[in-house]
């Protein structure tokens, strides 16, 4: 299928029928798509699906990652792809089940290392790729007992403080315990001694009924959902302060709940007549507005619409999910051309400048997507960095790469 | 102080009845929650003195969770369907009670438990009755019952009822069969989640062109179904996401998710009626309030939706709350004058 074919699609459906109607701006995104081609983009939402990890996954009985099908990946095919779309760095993890389907603690540990140096090795600091890559350091989490929490806490110092990763991932449940949990205080309180950025990534999986719909559909923004509803009513969000928390997909579906979910806040006599005990309610817990949010999935002036009514432009990043959205949609720049039309004057915030004010070490390492601006070499470097980042105060800044191109046939072999 | 109340000029479409008779059937099976919380209290008259204080004329009565599937038997589902279905419109519709003339609509309730073939052909013949012996305003549909979600084939007979009667049908969430259990009511947002299921699963089984007659009002915004509306495409090119998916035979007019009406109950604030707006046209818009189980949220006697300033004009905002119903149901439009 070409991604002509897709794109029409999405215009001839969502697009055309309804949304271009009533919005105007998905059309003209994708004309804009051009002048994206030479805005600095950062996408903080690419997964890596290192082939020992395949493998293990393979060999546990699991054929699928966030409820889809497992892509191919290697990280030729990501750089290919990332200059296809002239984004210059993303920030990958692990999809689910990340490691949850090891059953033993030690090999959950032994995997969530091997992952970590993977990706700080092979794609982070990278030669090769050099500037290509951030990544999210995967977590040695399942069964969440404090001795595994214990193994979590050295694993995420490791791999900010020596692999130099960009912070950690997390997913939104594990089995039917969801973030917010008190049982994680121990993981919780040292991801804010680091001041950690936590990128909450959906897990597909999880308590819901048998239906024909696969779970990546529904049940995975669901699953993202819940956790934001659950860390605001266990106070997550005041008690571990420090933490800078990033939410995959647009955050499930928690801006279009934002008030919603809010009522026993907004009126504790509610709660109170209904004999429900949901503690004391700290208002700092629903500022939905201090958390960052990816555009995965989500870039469309509907969703758009609504995250931009209870977060700032500030607080959106673009996502793409590659390589899982690499056979929906055709054409996973759909967030790209789309978010142009609908942003604005602010989409080169949205797409990259974001991104670099967040997570400042990558900012500092990124390199260029050989691509676009019509240039003969296909290369060249960003000419737009966000100029509230200062790359010289960042101890990393002499990592950055040269301003050289990467080798063509890297691109052209692909 | 006297507060200065508005002549009641809304449509309320989503609100509840609880007759004395259901209660006591319910509670007979031991059944005290909906949504997690306590049914709350109801009649006719606490209805009406909370549309005279919040400016409403007319509320299109329903039944909510949990229908009458947790009746035993299908004869018994059929009978307290019946004499609902009944009540709604001898006691409250057609009452010759001047205080409650001219104030309610009414939604049937369906006698479907689980999804036999019994309990769907009663279904057929109480949706019959009701929309032309009762002359009903339209149906209540449940996101699923017992699990089995809207679009399952084994209700396709009940979809060409409806479809022949062009009805309109409002689908109101349950409680899923299963889901994560975060010690909050699960009207929360599971209930959210529910209606988003059923409009998509609806989508994917091609409810919506196969009975394209069928006028659909989703529950509280659509739950979360705007926001997820662009997403939920991705079955397009992995068709592997939905069992029994072909997307060759496919008509993707059922993921225009624009045709449909919305509601606007729990859901008043921007980040939820900006991206409805956004979805479909603002008449597709309808104003409701979740009485009498949202009542608590309704504390100052006036204007039950002041947020809706934030989204909508003075002149789209008599749309939602009055002339858009009006279009949409007929029968109430020819009950309250025009």
């Amino acid at each position: 299928m070409t991604s002509q074919l897709s794109r029409r699609r999405f215009l001839s459906g969502l697009g055309a029928v309804t949304l271009l109607g009533a919005a105007g701006g998905i059309g003209r995104g994708f004309m804009e798509s051009a002048t994206a081609a030479t805005t600095d983009m950062i996408d903080v939402h690419g997964h890596v699906l290192p082939p020992f990890w395949v493998d293990a996954l393979r060999a546990s009985g699991g054929s699928r990652v966030s409820g889809m099908a497992i892509p191919n990946w290697s990280p030729r095919a990501a750089v290919a792809f990332l200059d296809s779309k002239c984004i210059n760095t993303q920030v990958v993890s692990l999809p689910d089940p990340a490691v949850t389907f090891l059953p033993q603690l030690s090999d959950r540990v032994t995997m969530a290392r091997r992952v970590n140096d993977y990706v700080a090795t092979e794609l982070v600091h990278s030669t090769v790729h050099e500037g290509r890559f951030g990544g999210f350091a995967t977590l040695p989490l399942a069964d969440l007992s404090v001795g595994e929490q214990t193994e979590a806490v050295k694993e995420a110092r490791r791999a900010v403080n020596e692999l130099g990763l960009d912070g950690v991932s997390l997913l939104s449940n594990y089995g039917d315990t969801y973030l917010g949990d008190l049982k994680l205080a121990p993981l919780m309180l040292a991801l804010n001694s680091q001041s950690a950025v936590v990128a909450v990534h959906s897990n597909a999986q999880g308590t819901a009924p048998a239906m024909d719909l696969g779970a990546a559909l529904l049940e995975a923004p669901f699953n993202t959902t819940r956790a934001i509803v659950n860390m605001s009513y266990l106070q997550a969000f005041t008690l571990y302060p420090n933490i800078r928390w990033l939410f995959v997909d647009a955050g499930g579906t928690l801006p279009y709940l934002a008030y919603r979910s809010s009522l026993f806040l907004l009126y504790p006599v509610v709660a109170q007549n209904l004999g429900l005990d949901v503690g004391d309610l700290d208002e700092g817990n629903f500022q939905f507005a201090d958390l960052y949010f990816d555009t995965a999935w989500s870039a469309n002036p509907v969703t758009m619409t609504s995250l931009r009514e209870i977060a700032p432009d500030s607080h959106v990043l673009l996502g793409t999910d590659w390589p899982l959205s690499a056979r929906s949609l055709g054409d996973p720049t759909l967030g790209q051309g789309s978010l142009a039309g609908i942003f604005g004057d602010k989409y080169a915030a949205v797409s990259g400048a974001n991104a670099r004010a967040l997570l400042p070490a990558m900012a500092a390492r990124s390199g260029a997507a050989a691509c676009g601006g019509g240039s003969a070499g296909g290369g060249g470097r960003t000419p737009s960095p966000s100029p509230s980042v200062s790359p010289t105060t960042n101890p990393v800044e002499s990592q950055a790469p040269a301003p050289t191109d990467l080798p063509t046939a890297i691109a052209a072999g692909l | 102080m006297v507060l200065e109340l508005t002549a009641p000029f809304r449509i309320d479409v989503h609100c509840h009845h609880i007759p004395d008779f259901y209660r006591l059937a319910l509670a007979g099976q031991g059944i005290l929650t909906a949504g997690g919380i306590p049914i709350p209290p109801w009649s006719p008259t606490s209805a009406v003195v909370f549309m005279t204080e919040f400016g409403i004329q007319t509320q299109i009565v329903s039944i909510s969770e949990p229908g009458v599937g947790f009746l035993p038997t299908a004869v018994a589902r059929r009978d307290m369907a019946r004499r609902v279905n009944d009540y709604t419109m001898a006691e409250m519709v057609n009452s010759a009670n001047p205080l409650l003339k001219g104030r309610f609509g009414g939604f049937a309730v369906l006698p479907i438990g689980p999804l036999t073939p019994t309990d769907v052909q009663n279904s057929c013949d109480e949706a019959t009755r009701a929309l032309t012996t009762l002359g009903m305003d339209g149906i209540g549909l449940f996101s699923a019952y017992e699990g089995a979600y809207l679009g399952d084939p084994r209700l396709d007979p009940l979809m060409r009822v409806l479809n022949d009667h062009r009805a309109v049908v409002f689908v109101h969430p349950v409680t899923p069969v299963k889901y994560p259990d975060l010690h909050l009511p699960t009207f929360l947002y599971e209930f959210t989640f529910d209606t988003t299921r059923a409009a998509v699963n609806m989508a994917y089984r091609q409810i919506y062109t196969r009975f394209p007659n069928i006028r659909w009002i989703f529950a509280h915004a659509g739950g979360t179904l705007p926001y997820v509306a662009g997403r939920v495409r991705m079955a397009l090119d992995q068709p592997d996401l939905v069992r029994g998916f072909n997307p060759d035979t496919f008509n993707e007019a059922n993921l225009d998710f624009g045709r449909h009406y919305y509601d606007t109950a729990l859901s008043p604030a921007p980040a939820s009626m900006k991206a409805v707006r956004t979805l479909t046209d603002v008449s597709h818009i309808l104003f409701a309030t979740d009485y009498p189980f949202a009542g608590p949220v309704f504390v100052v006697p006036g204007d039950p939706a002041p947020q809706f300033k934030d989204t909508f004009s003075a002149s789209e905002r008599k749309s939602v709350e009055r002339s858009n119903a009006l279009a949409l149901f007929p029968r109430v439009a020819a009950r309250v004058g025009k």
